[in-house]
C-alpha cells in the first residue's frame, strides 16, 4: 500500500514539474549548414533544437491570441506580447505562464472609452514600464502608463515630413536609455524618426545608404537617352526603409533591412548614426547561395527582425525561408535554424525573435503561437569559445576550440579561433598553421611578420654568414671569369648579340637596334619565341601554386589548365595574329615571324618580374606588398616599352602609328573573342532548341 | 536473503490481489452502462438498427445493412462496436465541405478527367455516400462470412467491388482490383478504403496511431488543422521522379499499419497486400472536421508532374502525366484489440504476432554489440595540372579497422559489430554497382581483409561488408530507372540553404528492378570467397520505387517483391544480414537493423511520438539508434537508445575527415575515431550491463510519466526510466538526475 502511495505521489511530483517550454524532440526537419570560405553550404551540427509550439492554451489564455506581432522580454522575469488582433498586451512570466493582460487603454479625452490599436505592428517599454505602441493602421504612436492609461499620442510630424506625403505608418519602436523614442515608419525612408521623451520630433537617424553600384551608373546613362515618360516609369533610386531594429546593452542600435544590399542588411549604428559593425571576410548576411531560378522567381534573404543578446551574438530572422541566422559580433555565421512548414521547428509566419535564458523564441503571427528552440551542447561550446576570444581570455581557449572541432570537422571556424589563441600566446608558427587552415590571409600575414621578426632575431648570425659566403663566392667566380675573358662586360653583350638563344637579352637593353637587326639580318628564331611563351605559361602556373599564402587568392583545386593556357599562349597567339592582320591594313612592313619574335622577346621583363614576385611573396607580409607592386609595374612598363619600340622597328611606323596599331590590335583581339563567343552561344541555343523540340515531341 | 524474497513475494501478491479486486469492482459497477450502450442483452448481441448479422465467430460478430453495405463489427470481449461509418454523422455540425459526406462513406475515389491529364495538379474526389448510396447504386451480396459491396459511381462511371469478410481474429477488407471498372472520361487514381472506420466523434476520447518514423499518436480532437491532410505513402515517396527542390525532411512510414485507440478497445489496421502502392491518411477533429480517423488508401495510378522549359520565362509550364493502371491485390486487415488508453504496446504485440505467424518473423537472438560504421575509401577529386581526376582517399584501411575494433572491444569489454562501407572498388559509396566483391588494394587488399575478418571472429566481435544493390553513379543507361516522362530518375543532393539540386555533384541513379536479382547474385557469388563475415545491404530493405522505362515497367509492389526475393536468396547463403531503417517486408531477414527510426516527422498534427518500431522488433532483431556523433544532441540520442533498449552506432574514420568538408561526404563530420572513442567507451561502460540484460527482451510497456520522463517495461521485468529534462526528478525513493536514467527490477545489478 505504501508503495502504491509513493508511486502515486512521485507521479504527482513529476507531473507538477512539467514545464510547457520543453519536451523530447530530437527530430530536425531541415539540414543545418554553414558556409565555407568558398561560400558553399556545408553540413553542420544542429545549433538549436526545435522544441514545441506554445499556443494560447499552454500560456493559459481564455481569449486566444489573434495576430500577435511583437514581443519583449524585460531581461528579468516578464514577457510582453503585443496581441494586435485583440488590441491588448499579454503579460507572462519567462516560462510563458500567464500573469495578467492589459485589455483596455482608456483614452486621453474620455477615460471611459478604450483606445484600439488593431493592426499594430510593434511596441516598446521604457525603464518605468510605460508602453509605446506603434499603431500602424491609425498612423500614430500611443504612449500609455504601465497600467494602460493613455498618456500621450504622437501623430505625424508634418514639419519634418514636408518633402513627402507618405503616411506615418509606424511599425517598430525603440526607447534608448535617455528615453528618446525611435520609430520606423514603413513608407518613410529618411531613417528612423527620433522623438524627445516629450514626443517632439528631433531628427532622422541612420538612413540606409544608397548603393552606388554599376546599376545606378547604367541607369544614369540610360536616362540620357530616354524620353520623359520612360524616365517617369523608371524606379527611383532611394534608400530602403529598414525593417526592424534593436538596441544592445551598450546603447548601440542595430538595424536590419529586407534587401540583399550588403552594406545595409545589418548595421550597428553609433549615436551619430554611423555604421560600426566589424565585418569578417564576407560582408553578406543570410544565404550566400543562389537558387538558380529566373530572376523574378528567385527567393533572396529578407531580414525582418534582429535580436542582439547580452554577449553580442546577433540573431537575424529571415522571412524569405523562415530561418534564423546567428552571427558573432564580428559577423561570423555561428549557426542557422528554422524553416517554413508544419513540422516541429517550422514556422507559418514568423514575425519576432527574442532570447530567454539561452532559449530562442519565435513569435508566429498566423499560427498564433510561440516556437521555442533550445541550444545544443555544440552551440554552447561555440558561445563559450567565442566569448573567451572576444574578452581576450585565452585560458583554456584551445581546449574549447578543440571540443568544437571534435563535433564539427567540416568547419574552419575552430582553426580561426585556435590561430588567434596561438597568436596571442606568441606561438606564431602554430598560429600561421591554423590561419592557413582557416583561410585567413591577413591574420596569417600578421603572424608571419612576427614569426619572421623573431626568426631574424635568433638567426641573424647565420643569415649574415650565408650572405657573406654567397658574396665571396660571387666575387671569386667573377674575378676568375674576368681573368679568363678580358673585357667580359662588352664581350657578354656581344655574345648575346651573336647567339640566337641569348638574343632576347640583347633586345632587352638595345630594343631599337636589336629589332632592326632582327629584321635586317633575320636574327629572330621561332624556337626561341615559342620557348619564351611556354616559359610564360610555366611561370603563370608556378605563380598559381607557389605564390606565398598571404598573396595567393587561389586554391590549388581552382587551377584550370585550359584557362591558364588561354591566358598565356592564347593571348599571345591572338595578339600576334591580330597585329599581323592589322599590319596588312596599316601598311606595316613586319612579317609574321618578326611580329612573333618582337612580342615574345618583349615579354622577358614581365616574366622576370613575375618570377621575382613569386619568391618575394613567400618572404613579405601584406604591408610590404607594395614592393611586389613596384616589381610588377617595372616589368610591365619595360615590356610595354620594348613591345612599342619593337613593333615600331619591324613595321617601320611612326611612333603614333605604332601606338594606334597596338590599340587597333587589341580591338581586333576583342572582335575575335566576341565572334568566338557569338558562335558558341548560337550553337548552344541551337542545341537547346533541338532538345526542347525533342522534349515537346516526346511528351505531347 | 531468502526470507526477504518471500516477504517481497507476499507483498507483491497482496498488491496484485488488491488491484485485481479493484478491477473487478470497477467492472461490476460499470457493466450495466456497458450493456445499455452496446445492445448487449443476456449475452447476445442485437445488431444495429436494421442490420443483418452476416458473420459470427467466438470473438466478433459482423452485421451489415444489405442495402447500403454499411456494417458494424462487434467485439464480444469488450462489447465495443466498430462502425464502418460513424452512426451519428448525420447530426454532425462541425464538419464542413467534402469531409461532411466523406466521413459517411465507405469509399472515397480520387480521379482525373482524361482531358485534364497533361495539366492536372490535384485529383478530384467522389465518395460512396453521395455517389452510390444516395442514388441507390450499391450492390450488396452475401458471401461466406461476409459481404461483397460493389460501389457504382454513376457520374464518373467507376465500379469498385470490395469484399468484407470476418476471419478468426480480424475483419478482412479486400478491394477486388481485377474487377474494377473505370469510366470512359476519367482515370481512377486512388481509393480511400473505409476512411472513417471506427472514427471518434468530437466528444470521444482516444487517439489515432500513424507509423510515421518510429510512430506517432494524434489525440482525438486536438484542433490542429494542417494545410494538407496527412496522407503519406507507405515506404516513402516514389523515387522514380525528378524532384527539382527539396526543403523539409521527413521520416518515412516503414510499417504498413495504423490504428484507432480508445480506452478499452483499439482497432489496428494492417495493410497485408498492396502496401507499396498505398498511403496512410488521417482526418482529425478541428474547426472544420468533427471526426478522427485513420485509414489506408490504394493508389492504382500515379500522377507525376514536371516543369518544362524551366529557363524560359515565356514557355515555362508544368505538365503532368498519369501512369498505366497498376493492378495489385489490396487487402487490409482490421484487428480489434482489447487495450488501455494510449496503449501502443498491445498494438505492437498484435502486429508482431501477425509477422510471426504469417510472415515468419523469428527471434534472432543476435548478440548485443556496439555498432561501428567503418568508412573505407571515398572518391575525391584530385587535380593534376588543373585537370581534375578521381582519386581514392583512404579513411580507414583494413589494418586501421582492426585497430578500431580491438581498441573498442578491449576497453568496453563488449562485443563490437563493424559495418565496412566503401571497402571494395565498385561499391565505394555507390559509385558503381557492386558486381564483384574484391577489396580495394589501397586499403590493404584481400590478404589484410581476411586478416581483419579472422581477428574480428577470434575476439568475438562481428563484421559485415556493405553492398548497395540499388544505387549507382556511373554505369550503363540500360540499368537506370526512368520516370513516367522517360527521363532518367536522378537522385541529386540538394543544397541545404536554397533547396535546389546540387549540380556540382553527380547524381545517383536507381537500378532497374529487373536487374536487381542479377546484380545480387553476382555479388553473392564473389562474396563467397569470404567466410565468417556478414553482409550489409543498407538500401535493399528500405528503398521502394517504380520503373516506367518502356518494356521494363515495374510497379513499386513488383520492385518490393524482387527485393524480398533477393533478400531471401542472400539469407540462404549468409547467416548474418545487417540492414538499415528497414521496411516491414525486409525486417524478417535482418539480424540487425541500424539507424532504426527513433522519432516521427514532428508534424504539428502529432501529439506525441511512440517507439512503435522498437516495440515491434526489439527483442527479435537487434536495433540501433541513428549515428551518435551526427545526431542533434548526443546525450538525448543515448537516452533514446536506453529507453528502447537499442544499441549505439558510431561512424568511424581512422584518418582525419576534415578534407571532406564541402564534398558529398561531409555528412560524416566528426567521425574521426580518436575524437569520439572516449565518449563511446564511457557510454558503453555505463550501458553494457543493462543492454546485455534487455537486448533480447520485448518491450511490454511504454508510458510517459511527464513530458520529459518516460518509463519502458521489458518482458523480463526490468524497467528503465529515462529523464530527458534538464532538472532532476524524484521517482519512488530514488533521485533521477537530469539527462540520466534509472533501472528498476534488474536483479543482476
Amino acid at each position: 500500500m505504501k508503495k502504491i502511495l509513493i508511486t502515486f505521489f512521485t507521479v504527482i511530483v513529476i507531473m507538477g514539474m512539467v514545464i510547457p517550454v520543453s519536451a523530447v524532440e530530437s527530430f530536425v526537419p531541415y539540414k543545418t549548414y554553414e558556409y565555407n570560405t568558398q561560400e558553399e553550404s556545408v553540413t553542420a551540427p544542429v545549433g538549436y533544437l526545435p522544441q514545441n509550439r506554445i499556443y494560447s492554451d499552454d500560456i493559459g489564455l481564455t481569449l486566444s491570441l489573434n495576430n500577435p506581432t511583437d514581443m519583449i522580454f524585460d531581461g528579468k522575469d516578464t514577457v510582453y506580447i503585443l496581441d494586435s488582433g485583440n488590441s491588448r498586451i499579454v503579460i507572462t512570466d519567462k516560462d510563458l505562464h500567464y500573469k495578467t493582460s492589459i485589455d483596455s487603454f482608456p483614452s486621453l479625452s474620455d477615460r471611459t472609452v478604450s483606445e484600439k490599436f488593431t493592426g499594430a505592428r510593434g511596441f516598446a517599454i521604457d525603464s518605468e514600464g510605460n508602453f509605446y505602441i506603434a499603431d500602424t493602421d491609425k498612423n500614430r504612436i500611443i504612449i500609455t502608463s504601465p497600467s494602460g492609461e493613455v498618456e500621450r499620442i504622437i501623430t505625424r510630424p508634418n514639419n519634418a515630413l514636408q518633402s513627402t506625403d507618405s503616411p506615418f505608418d509606424v511599425t517598430k519602436i525603440l526607447i534608448d536609455k535617455k528615453g528618446r523614442i525611435y520609430a520606423i515608419a514603413q513608407s518613410i525612408n529618411l531613417g528612423a524618426m527620433v522623438f524627445t521623451p516629450d514626443g517632439e520630433f528631433s531628427n532622422f537617424f541612420g538612413s540606409n545608404e544608397i548603393s552606388t553600384t554599376s546599376d545606378i551608373i547604367i541607369n544614369f546613362i540610360k536616362r540620357k537617352f530616354m524620353t520623359k515618360k520612360q524616365i517617369a516609369g523608371m524606379q527611383k533610386v532611394t534608400p530602403v526603409t529598414f525593417s526592424n531594429f534593436c538596441i544592445d546593452d551598450d546603447g548601440f542600435i542595430y538595424t536590419v533591412t529586407g534587401t540583399t544590399d550588403e552594406k545595409n542588411m545589418v548595421r550597428c549604428l553609433n549615436f551619430a548614426g554611423k555604421n560600426i559593425l566589424k565585418n569578417s571576410s564576407s560582408n553578406a548576411f543570410g544565404d550566400l547561395e543562389w537558387d538558380r531560378k529566373l530572376s523574378e522567381e528567385s527567393v533572396k534573404t529578407s531580414l525582418q527582425d534582429i535580436f542582439v543578446d547580452s554577449s553580442g551574438f546577433i540573431n537575424l530572422l529571415d522571412s524569405a525561408r523562415g530561418r534564423i541566422f546567428q552571427y558573432s559580433s564580428d559577423g561570423r555565421l555561428l549557426t542557422e535554424f528554422g524553416l517554413y512548414g508544419e513540422q516541429v521547428g517550422c514556422f507559418n509566419s514568423p514575425c519576432a525573435i527574442m532570447e530567454i535564458d539561452e532559449k530562442i523564441l519565435v513569435l508566429d503571427s498566423v499560427e498564433n503561437c510561440i516556437h521555442t528552440f533550445a541550444p545544443t551542447e555544440y552551440i554552447r561550446d561555440i558561445h563559450t569559445a567565442v566569448s573567451k576570444l572576444r574578452d581576450y581570455k585565452f585560458e583554456g581557449s584551445l581546449e574549447s576550440w578543440e571540443k568544437i572541432l571534435h563535433k564539427n570537422t567540416n568547419s574552419t571556424f575552430p582553426y580561426y579561433g585556435m590561430g588567434l589563441t596561438y597568436d596571442a600566446k606568441g606561438d606564431y608558427a602554430s598560429a600561421m598553421k591554423y590561419f592557413k587552415l582557416a583561410d585567413e590571409h591577413e591574420l596569417y600575414s600578421n603572424s608571419f611578420a612576427q614569426y619572421r621578426k623573431s626568426f631574424l632575431q635568433t638567426h641573424y648570425l647565420q643569415i649574415i654568414g650565408v650572405i657573406l659566403l654567397i658574396a665571396t663566392a660571387v666575387i671569386i667566380t667573377t674575378s676568375i671569369y674576368r681573368k679568363k675573358h678580358k673585357d667580359s662586360a662588352f664581350k657578354g653583350m656581344q655574345r648575346c648579340e651573336s647567339s640566337s638563344w641569348l638574343y632576347p637579352f640583347y633586345t632587352l637593353f638595345h630594343p631599337v637596334d636589336g629589332f632592326e637587326q632582327l629584321k635586317e639580318k633575320n636574327k629572330g628564331s621561332y624556337s626561341v619565341a615559342v620557348s619564351i611563351v611556354l616559359i610564360w605559361f610555366l611561370i603563370e602556373t608556378l605563380s598559381f601554386f607557389r605564390t606565398g599564402f598571404i598573396f595567393n587568392v587561389y586554391r590549388a583545386s581552382d587551377y584550370n589548365f585550359i584557362v591558364s593556357l588561354f591566358q598565356t599562349v592564347g593571348v599571345f597567339v591572338l595578339f600576334t595574329v591580330s597585329n599581323w592582320a592589322i599590319s596588312t591594313l596599316f601598311d606595316g612592313k613586319g612579317r609574321l615571324k618578326e611580329i612573333v619574335c618582337v612580342v615574345a622577346y618583349s615579354l622577358v621583363p614581365l616574366l622576370v618580374a613575375k618570377a621575382i614576385n613569386v619568391v618575394l611573396s613567400n618572404v613579405l607580409s601584406v604591408n610590404e606588398g607594395a614592393f611586389m607592386n613596384i616589381v610588377s609595374i617595372l616589368g610591365i612598363v619595360w615590356t610595354a616599352l620594348i613591345l612599342l619600340l619593337g613593333l615600331y622597328s619591324v613595321h617601320q611606323y611612326s611612333v603614333s602609328g605604332t601606338v594606334i596599331s597596338i590599340a587597333v590590335s587589341v580591338v581586333g583581339m576583342i572582335i575575335i573573342i566576341f565572334l568566338g563567343i557569338l558562335f558558341y552561344t548560337l550553337i548552344q541555343q541551337l542545341l537547346d532548341f533541338i532538345a526542347s523540340l525533342g522534349d515537346e515531341l516526346a511528351l505531347r | 536473503m531468502r526470507g526477504e524474497k518471500v516477504l517481497k513475494k507476499k507483498k507483491t501478491y497482496r498488491i496484485f490481489s488488491l488491484v485485481f479486486l479493484l478491477i473487478i469492482a470497477v467492472s461490476v459497477l460499470e457493466n450495466p452502462i456497458y450493456a445499455q450502450n452496446n445492445n448487449l442483452e443476456n449475452g447476445s448481441y442485437i445488431p444495429y438498427d436494421g442490420y443483418k448479422t452476416v458473420a459470427d465467430n467466438k470473438l466478433f460478430s459482423l452485421s451489415a445493412d444489405m442495402e447500403t453495405g454499411l456494417f458494424t463489427l462487434y467485439q464480444k470481449e469488450t462489447g465495443k462496436s466498430w462502425h464502418s461509418t460513424p452512426i451519428d454523422a448525420e447530426n454532425d455540425k462541425i464538419s464542413k465541405g467534402p469531409v461532411k459526406t466523406n466521413v459517411r462513406s465507405q469509399i472515397v475515389a480520387e480521379y482525373i478527367y482524361r482531358s485534364d491529364e497533361s495539366h492536372a495538379e490535384t485529383t478530384q474526389s467522389a465518395n460512396s455516400r453521395s455517389e452510390c448510396i444516395n442514388s441507390g447504386s450499391v450492390k450488396v451480396e452475401q458471401v461466406t462470412n461476409g459481404i461483397r459491396v460493389t460501389y457504382c459511381f454513376e457520374t464518373v462511371g467507376f465500379e469498385i467491388p470490395v469484399v468484407y469478410t470476418l476471419e478468426s481474429d480480424y475483419l478482412k477488407a479486400e478491394i477486388e482490383t481485377e474487377k474494377i471498372k473505370e469510366g470512359k472520361d476519367s482515370y481512377l487514381m486512388a481509393i480511400n478504403l473505409l476512411p472513417a472506420f471506427g472514427a471518434g466523434n468530437s466528444e470521444d476520447d482516444g487517439s489515432l496511431f500513424v507509423p510515421d518514423g518510429c510512430g506517432a499518436l494524434i489525440h482525438f480532437n486536438n484542433g490542429v488543422s494542417m494545410k494538407q491532410q496527412y496522407d503519406e505513402y507507405v515506404y516513402g515517396d516514389d523515387l522514380a521522379q525528378n524532384v527539382d527542390e527539396k526543403s523539409n525532411l521527413t521520416e518515412t512510414i516503414r510499417l504498413p499499419v495504423f490504428a484507432t485507440i480508445t480506452s478499452g478497445s483499439s482497432l489496428l489496421g494492417v495493410i497485408t497486400e498492396g502496401a507499396a502502392l498505398s498511403s496512410i491518411s488521417v482526418i482529425n477533429g478541428n474547426g472544420s472536421c468533427g471526426y478522427n480517423a485513420v485509414s489506408a488508401k490504394l493508389h492504382i495510378r500515379q500522377l507525376n508532374t514536371r516543369v518544362m522549359f524551366a529557363n524560359n520565362a515565356k514557355n515555362k509550364r508544368a505538365i503532368s502525366r498519369v501512369s498505366a493502371i497498376q493492378k495489385t491485390s489490396f487487402v487490409v486487415r482490421y484487428y480489434p484489440i482489447k487495450s488501455d488508453e494510449n496503449d501502443v504496446c498491445s498494438l505492437a504485440n498484435c502486429y508482431r504476432s501477425y509477422l510471426e505467424n504469417e510472415k515468419g518473423l523469428k527471434k534472432k537472438n543476435t548478440m548485443p554489440a556496439l555498432n561501428v560504421d567503418l568508412y573505407g575509401s571515398v572518391d575525391t577529386v584530385g587535380h593534376f595540372l588543373g585537370i581534375p581526376y578521381t582519386k581514392k582517399s583512404v579513411l580507414t584501411s583494413f589494418d586501421q579497422a582492426r585497430n578500431i575494433i580491438e581498441v573498442l572491444s578491449d576497453s568496453t569489454e563488449f562485443s563490437v559489430s563493424g559495418r565496412y562501407i566503401g571497402w571494395n572498388n565498385s561499391g565505394v559509396l555507390n559509385n558503381k554497382l557492386p558486381k564483384n566483391a574484391s577489396p580495394l588494394s589501397s586499403l590493404g587488399g584481400k590478404k589484410k581483409l581476411k586478416k581483419l575478418i579472422n581477428q574480428v571472429k577470434r575476439q568475438g566481435n562481428s563484421l559485415s561488408l556493405e553492398g548497395d544493390m540499388l544505387y549507382f553513379r556511373s554505369g550503363k543507361n540500360s540499368n537506370s530507372v526512368k520516370t513516367i516522362f522517360g527521363q532518367f530518375a536522378l537522385q541529386y543532393d540538394y543544397l541545404p540553404s536554397v533547396f535546389v539540386t546540387n549540380q556540382n555533384r553527380t547524381p545517383l541513379r536507381l537500378l532497374t528492378p529487373g536487374k536487381i536479382s542479377e546484380i545480387t547474385n553476382r555479388f553473392l557469388k564473389s562474396f563467397s570467397q569470404f567466410t565468417d563475415v556478414g553482409i550489409s545491404l543498407s538500401t535493399l530493405g528500405n528503398t521502394c520505387y517504380s520503373e516506367y522505362a518502356d518494356g521494363r515497367e515495374k510497379t513499386r509492389e513488383n520492385q518490393m517483391q524482387i527485393c524480398v526475393e533477393a533478400l531471401g536468396k542472400v539469407s540462404k547463403e549468409i547467416n548474418s544480414i545487417t540492414l538499415e531503417a528497414t521496411n516491414d517486408y525486409a525486417a524478417l531477414y535482418a539480424d540487425r537493423i541500424l539507424n532504426a527510426p527513433v522519432t516521427s516527422s514532428g508534424y504539428a498534427l502529432f501529439d506525441e511520438d511512440v517507439p512503435f518500431y522498437q516495440m515491434v522488433f526489439h527483442g527479435y532483431i537487434a536495433l540501433s539508434v541513428p549515428a551518435m556523433i551526427q545526431s542533434a544532441e548526443i546525450n538525448d540520442n543515448f537516452l533514446m537508445a536506453v529507453s528502447t533498449g537499442s544499441e549505439l552506432l558510431y561512424t568511424a574514420s581512422y584518418n582525419s575527415v576534415a578534407f571532406l568538408s564541402g564534398t558529398r561526404y561531409d555528412g560524416i563530420y566528426g567521425s574521426e575515431f580518436s575524437m569520439w572513442s572516449q565518449d563511446a567507451i564511457d557510454k558503453m561502460q555505463k550501458y553494457s550491463g543493462l543492454l546485455k540484460n534487455i537486448s533480447n527482451e520485448t518491450i511490454i510497456g511504454y508510458t510517459s510519466l511527464s513530458n520529459e520522463v518516460f518509463k519502458t517495461d521489458f518482458e523480463n521485468g526490468v524497467s528503465v526510466i529515462v529523464n530527458y529534462g534538464n532538472s532532476e526528478v524524484k521517482f519512488k525513493e530514488s533521485i533521477l538526475p537530469a539527462k540520466d536514467y534509472l533501472i528498476i527490477g534488474d536483479d543482476k545489478k
